[in-house]
């Protein structure tokens, strides 16, 4: 099968595109598929196109009630299996395999944008080559303050296009801006943001200049700092 | 006093996400009760089977919860990322489950008017609505064979074989369909005419 990868052309690849983008190919036809997109433009560009409709069909099932305690139980799920992913290697089942299929179609249809599939791709082995392609790597941390209460989080990527997104939730109305710690202590301005009554919102912004300097300057991963508008510090995030 | 649910729970699906994305359990109850409708209606749908379904839809907010950092906006709507977990879920459970077609009267069932929901965001609605159009306007071989391939997770050799033509029709009833799907839909305004949607 290895040699029928290696000699997937353009055509095969159309042939097959439409399955590929819904995901109904066997694994051993997918691999040769995605490998020739990922040196290819115009068939990465059609798997993109084809793909984008094909998730929006997902979107024609009517809604249906779950049965009684579906909610507790999904969410008790939810948190037991992240307990059991960071005490065990993770399951590789075929629906893994299926998830991370999903993941390289979603990988090879944004490449041209650098699409962020890090989580995923560190998850299947196979897909490691791929980072080489221009994935770009996520920061997360949520805000609290010295009380240890949470006012939100921040979310930043770094890649083609390096952006911050911030949620502040529960704070007292005014204008609230937000920084990134340089490793001397000094602090880069992103933006400011008004929090009106409601306390809070969803904002992001792209990171350049100083800013983008001081989320790439440090050996860690950086801090951010909201501050009032007279410089008192409200909340930091440290970003993992 | 209002808790910290409460306060997650007027953040937008994306804020919601980044909040799954550091760990927080108030931020999953607020998703599973968004999409706890969506997602089992989708599960129940392909498999017809309700324990499957629940079963399904549980595993898909378990991938939710630990990929929640992946989700790229510029790829589309949350509703339509969930779904496609949850549909990518169902197809590999189902061929390893059966051999028979998708019922074609479930398929008609498919183009039906949504119920009503409360919950349901009015652009999703609007997109459904633009989607149930797009999917009508093709032809009957062209939906057929994008139901069976999408709502029913069959290949095209399964296709060709249900429909009683050859396997090359069968792969370019399916590309063709998905195409003019997309025109229509970029002709709506749903999806951009460039390469990359969102």
């Amino acid at each position: 099968m290895a040699e029928r990868a290696r000699a997937v052309t353009c055509i095969d690849f159309d042939e097959r595109s439409a399955e590929l983008a819904l995901g109904i190919l066997e694994p051993t036809d997918h691999d040769g598929l995605t490998s020739h997109a990922a040196g290819c433009d115009r068939c990465a560009a059609e798997l993109g196109a084809l793909a984008g409709v094909a998730d929006r069909l997902s979107m024609l099932a009517a809604d249906a009630e779950p049965p009684v305690g579906f909610e507790l139980r999904a969410v008790r799920a939810m948190v037991d299996s992240n307990q059991a992913g960071s005490a065990s290697a993770p399951r590789r089942t075929r629906l893994g395999w299926v998830v991370a299929a999903a993941a390289a179609v979603t990988l090879i249809a944004g490449l041209t944008g650098g699409i962020i599939a890090h989580t995923l791709a560190r998850e299947d082995g196979r897909l490691a080559a791929l980072d080489r392609l221009g994935v770009t790597s996520t920061r997360s941390g949520l805000l609290v303050d010295d009380r240890g209460t949470q006012h939100g989080n921040v979310l930043l990527t770094d890649g083609g296009q390096p952006q911050l997104t911030m949620t502040l939730a529960g704070l007292d109305r005014g204008v609230y801006r937000c920084s990134i710690r340089r490793p001397d202590g000094s602090l880069a301005g992103v933006a400011g943001w008004p929090v009106d009554d409601r306390g809070g919102g969803t904002w992001t912004v792209p990171l350049t200049g100083a800013a983008l300097d001081a989320a790439r300057s440090g050996p860690v991963a950086p801090t951010v700092v909201v501050t009032e508008a007279d410089g008192t510090v409200v909340s930091t995030a440290q970003l993992r | 006093m209002v808790t910290w649910t409460e306060r997650v729970d007027r953040l937008d699906d994306r804020a919601v996400l980044a909040a799954m994305a550091q760990g927080d359990p108030a931020s999953a109850t607020v998703f599973v009760r968004r999409y706890q409708r969506p997602v089992y209606g989708l599960a129940v749908t392909m498999c017809h089977d309700s324990r499957l379904a629940e079963d399904l839809a549980q595993q898909t907010f378990e991938r939710v919860w630990r990929h929640a950092g992946s989700y790229d906006p510029r790829r589309g709507s949350v509703r339509t990322w969930v779904l496609t977990i949850t549909r990518r879920l169902c197809i590999d459970v189902l061929r390893a489950q059966r051999s028979t077609p998708l019922d074609p009267e479930r398929i008609q069932l498919l183009l039906a008017p949504a119920p009503d929901s409360v919950e349901d965001r009015a652009v999703d609605s609007a997109e459904v609505g633009r989607m149930r159009r797009a999917i009508a306007s093709l032809s009957p071989e062209h939906r057929r064979a994008v139901l069976f391939a999408s709502m029913g997770g069959h290949t095209t050799a399964e296709i060709a074989r249900f429909e009683h033509i050859p396997l090359g029709t069968a792969k370019t009833r399916l590309r063709q369909g998905l195409q003019r799907l997309r025109s229509q839909l970029v002709a709506d305004g749903v999806i951009s005419a460039e390469v990359r949607d969102g």
